[in-house]
């Protein structure tokens, strides 16, 4: 077995680790046999080889899958125990595994970010890193418009941890403000809000969080990494639902942590006590996905802002929520995500849910179902998904009018998507 | 993971610390507020350097002379100043690799009583100040000896406790209608000596648990002692400094026992002056820096240091008692603090280590033997890192 790269910087014969107040940080964890690219080379390169593992026997250009559930103890185990940086080397599966190893290099590298944790699921991701970063009489503030499932843990199962919660408008810095209080540990928010795609003033949550010894964790997962690093506006963890874009084949259920290593090393021990690690075959579809992110980003952001044109000219659609478009309510936003906002577009049919569930109906190119982010078209109605859960009075609150439909846009050719959507509207 | 100490999860705290001194700096804080003979206190939300530890404790104290007493403010002193002294213990083991057995400590301290049973010297603090720790653990008594000897050096409640240093105290007066004025209240000459006719005996049992966790029984005698059978205290860390945040930490003892003693002093002596106050509360903080405590600067203190106390008074009367007289009143409760005056002199700790069927080290921990302690590990390290140099090798 190879030596854990951690190792020169942490323990070994000459270097212990515990009692020693010279060691110094560790990166990864990382096996030498992982490529390291340097951080001032472009979002492609570094999405295509960052943490690729070459294995040294073969040669083989990509990571092999490594389904051992355990790996054989040797010094460097016994190292690990003795001297407690058992992250740093393989020892099971639960704990790390070089697959696990290769899609965290590979998104810390993306994500500007010291080190990252993969999970089983982005749910997975944000239960373990909120009770990680909170304490038993702690509390969060958060966002009326988090994804369901998160609105879901936030609502009812952080107060049964002795987490309070605060719900605010994401986008109102002076109620998100007026929330904080003296037991305010976590600001968690999402860097663009599902469905209506509303922008959070991401730079004041940094100075927020900076001011107030708060830690700002953003789920990243509408924007990504190709459109927005928010650990360079002050965020201190980003979280992806990496089943969405990360993976982006709509072919693996995933999440992945990332930020500094202190924190990481925090989130990762408690994935080990709960449990949400995420298995080699995952590991391989996802690192595989996240060496085409860059490119398959390009195709759903040009799209989207095509479609998202079109939509916001045609006659059976009443309201379209993009970034791009003029009347966009954030415009703010361009200013820290000069590379696009990834592919969703919302709008308002009009005729509201009826008329929506007709042309859903009609479609033929996308697929009616949910999620986001994979290569193909996907859509769906927040009012019977996503959003069912919530009584008509508290949806208009949010903003979510009916006939509002929910379009992730996949990066088939945009004239056939253009098409396909046009005769399904105009046939309502 | 050793003894429980989840030290996976902070791997590069030593690094950071040093790169950034900032991230090493810890303010605790308790807020106290008096109800009945009862001080209530709550232990406030930790700052620890940019991110914030959130607390779920609530303690409530009595004088022992309450009609059901609970626990006293000495008690909880002493149960302070053992469990940072058996925390730390814990912290040097696990560094060295010494897997525990078990850990307990006695602290046994005594305050000379006047024929009333009250306080005769204040100014005495706690006196006989001692620790008798017991441990079974797989070391040798050379390495068991030499942790019982930084622990007199690094552990930062113990230190408070040694040396000769300051507080600030100010009072707050809140009148009808909510306009407050605030001033400092002088670090207070000591209280006018009452022939001693005795003395109370405190003691604290501290057994340790696991990891940072110990279960803490205490007594004071003669009077309370036979409530104490069962533990009353759980004391531990945050998670974020290894525990599992299953009671308050020492330094949030320590807090919580002065300003309990503050917040029913000033109750009783408003009481006997007879004046109105509606309402009396005290906010306690201090500040850490886990650099002395690990030695990686030595200009910076190893002790709980820059302890705070604002005593917070509401008038609701029409005979609205003006600052001076609510600052005197402070002033004269500050005077009778026994553990005020523990914080302001210089003391000394009879320290005994064993394990079963040896007797490991007797000291006496004063300010001579800290500095001879750590005046050896220096020149110990210079040794090494010489050596090292003249080797090649990286100094550890």
């Amino acid at each position: 077995m190879s030596k854990a790269i951690g190792d020169p910087a942490g323990p070994g014969a000459d270097r212990k680790w515990s009692n020693n107040l010279r060691r110094g940080r560790v990166p990864g964890p990382r096996l030498p046999e992982q490529r390291v690219m340097d951080d001032d080379l472009g979002m492609s390169t570094r999405s295509v080889h960052s943490g690729t593992y070459i294995d040294p026997a073969t040669g083989s250009v990509g990571t092999p899958i490594f389904t051992s559930s355990t790996y054989e103890f040797n010094e460097h185990t016994y190292g690990a125990f003795d001297q407690g940086h058992i992250r740093d080397v393989p020892i099971y599966g639960r704990y790390g595994t070089p697959n696990q190893w290769v899609v965290q290099e590979k998104v810390a590298a993306l994500e500007n970010a010291e080190s990252a944790v993969a999970f089983a699921s982005g749910m997975a991701a944000i239960t373990t890193a909120l009770l990680t970063l909170t304490n038993r009489g702690g509390h969060i503030v958060s966002s009326r418009d988090v994804y369901g499932g998160t609105y879901n843990l936030l609502r009812e199962d952080m107060p049964q941890f002795g987490r309070d919660v605060t719900f605010t408008d994401p986008t109102d810095i002076r109620e998100i403000e007026a929330a904080v209080r003296p037991e305010t540990q976590v600001l968690f928010f999402e860097t663009l809000t599902n469905p209506l795609l509303k922008s959070i003033p991401l730079p004041e949550l940094g100075e927020l969080a900076r001011r107030e010894n708060l830690l700002l964790v953003i789920d990243n997962t509408f924007l990504t990494p190709y459109c927005l690093r928010p650990l360079d506006l002050g965020a201190h963890v980003v979280i992806h639902s990496a089943t969405k874009y990360l993976g982006g084949h709509s072919d693996l259920t995933a999440g992945v942590a990332a930020g500094s290593r202190k924190y990481m090393d925090r989130i990762w021990t408690e994935l080990l006590k709960l449990g949400g690690s995420l298995d080699a075959f995952g590991c391989f579809l996802l690192e595989r996905g996240l060496k085409t992110l860059a490119v398959r980003m390009r195709t759903h952001i040009e799209n989207a802002n095509l479609l998202a044109a079109f939509l916001n000219e045609h006659p059976r659609v009443t309201a379209v929520h993009h970034p791009s478009l003029s009347g966009y309510p954030y415009p703010r936003l361009r200013e820290w995500c000069a590379t696009g906002f990834g592919g969703m577009v919302s709008f308002e049919v009009e005729g509201g849910d009826e008329a929506a569930l007709k042309f859903l109906d009609r479609l033929t190119i996308p697929a009616v179902a949910t999620s986001l982010g994979g290569v193909e078209s996907l859509v769906s109605l927040p009012f019977n998904t996503s959003h069912s859960f919530l009584t008509v009075r508290q949806r208009r609150e949010l903003g979510i009018q009916p006939g509002l439909v929910r379009l992730s846009v996949g990066i088939e050719d945009s004239a056939d998507l253009i098409t396909d959507i046009d005769t399904a509207l105009t046939g309502i | 993971m050793r003894n429980g100490l989840n030290i996976s999860g902070v791997s590069e705290i030593v690094h950071e610390i040093r790169e950034n001194g900032a991230e090493a700096v810890i303010r605790f804080s308790t807020s106290t507020a008096v109800a009945g003979d009862r001080a209530e206190v709550t232990v406030g939300t930790a700052h620890h350097g940019t991110f914030r530890m959130a607390r779920d404790f609530r303690l409530a104290l009595t004088g022992a002379e309450a009609a059901d007493p609970g626990l006293t403010p000495v008690e909880a002193a002493a149960a302070a100043i053992g469990a940072c002294v058996l925390i730390t213990h814990v912290h040097g083991y696990s560094a060295r690799g010494i897997s525990l057995t078990s850990l307990g400590v006695r602290v046994t301290a005594t305050v000379p009583t006047d024929a009333a049973g009250r306080v005769a010297d204040p100014s005495a603090g706690l006196r006989d100040l001692r620790y008798d720790i017991t441990v079974d653990a797989e070391a040798t008594e050379a390495a068991l000896a030499q942790v019982t000897q930084f622990v007199t050096c690094f552990s930062p409640n113990h230190r408070a406790f040694l040396d000769a240093g300051d507080y600030d105290l100010s009072s707050v007066l809140v009148r009808p209608g909510g306009t407050a004025t605030s001033r400092p209240v002088p670090v207070t000459a000591p209280a006018a000596t009452a022939p001693a006719a005795g003395e109370l005996t405190v003691v604290a049992e501290l057994q340790w648990e696991y990891g940072t966790e110990a279960h803490v029984s205490t007594a004071v005698s003669p009077g309370i002692e036979a409530r104490r059978a069962a533990p009353t205290l759980v004391v531990d860390q945050s998670k974020q400094m290894l525990g599992i945040d299953r009671g308050p930490n020492p330094q949030e003892m320590l807090l919580t026992a002065i300003s309990a003693e503050l917040a029913l002093g000033l109750s009783a002596l408003a009481r006997e002056r007879g004046l109105p106050l509606s309402r009396i509360e005290v906010d306690g903080g201090g500040r850490l820096d886990i650099r002395g405590m690990m030695n990686v600067d030595p200009a910076v203190p190893a002790r709980f240091h820059e302890i705070r106390f604002v005593v917070r008074c509401e008038a609701d009367l029409d005979d609205d008692p003006d600052d001076d007289k609510v600052a005197a009143l402070v002033t004269e409760c500050a005077a009778n603090s026994t553990l005020l005056a523990v914080l302001r002199r210089a003391n000394t700790a009879d320290v005994r280590l064993r394990s079963p069927g040896a007797e490991i080290l007797t000291l006496r921990s004063d300010a001579a033997q800290v500095s001879a302690f750590i005046e050896q590990i220096v020149r110990q390290q210079r040794e090494q890192q010489a050596a090292a140099a003249r080797a090649g090798g990286d100094p550890a």
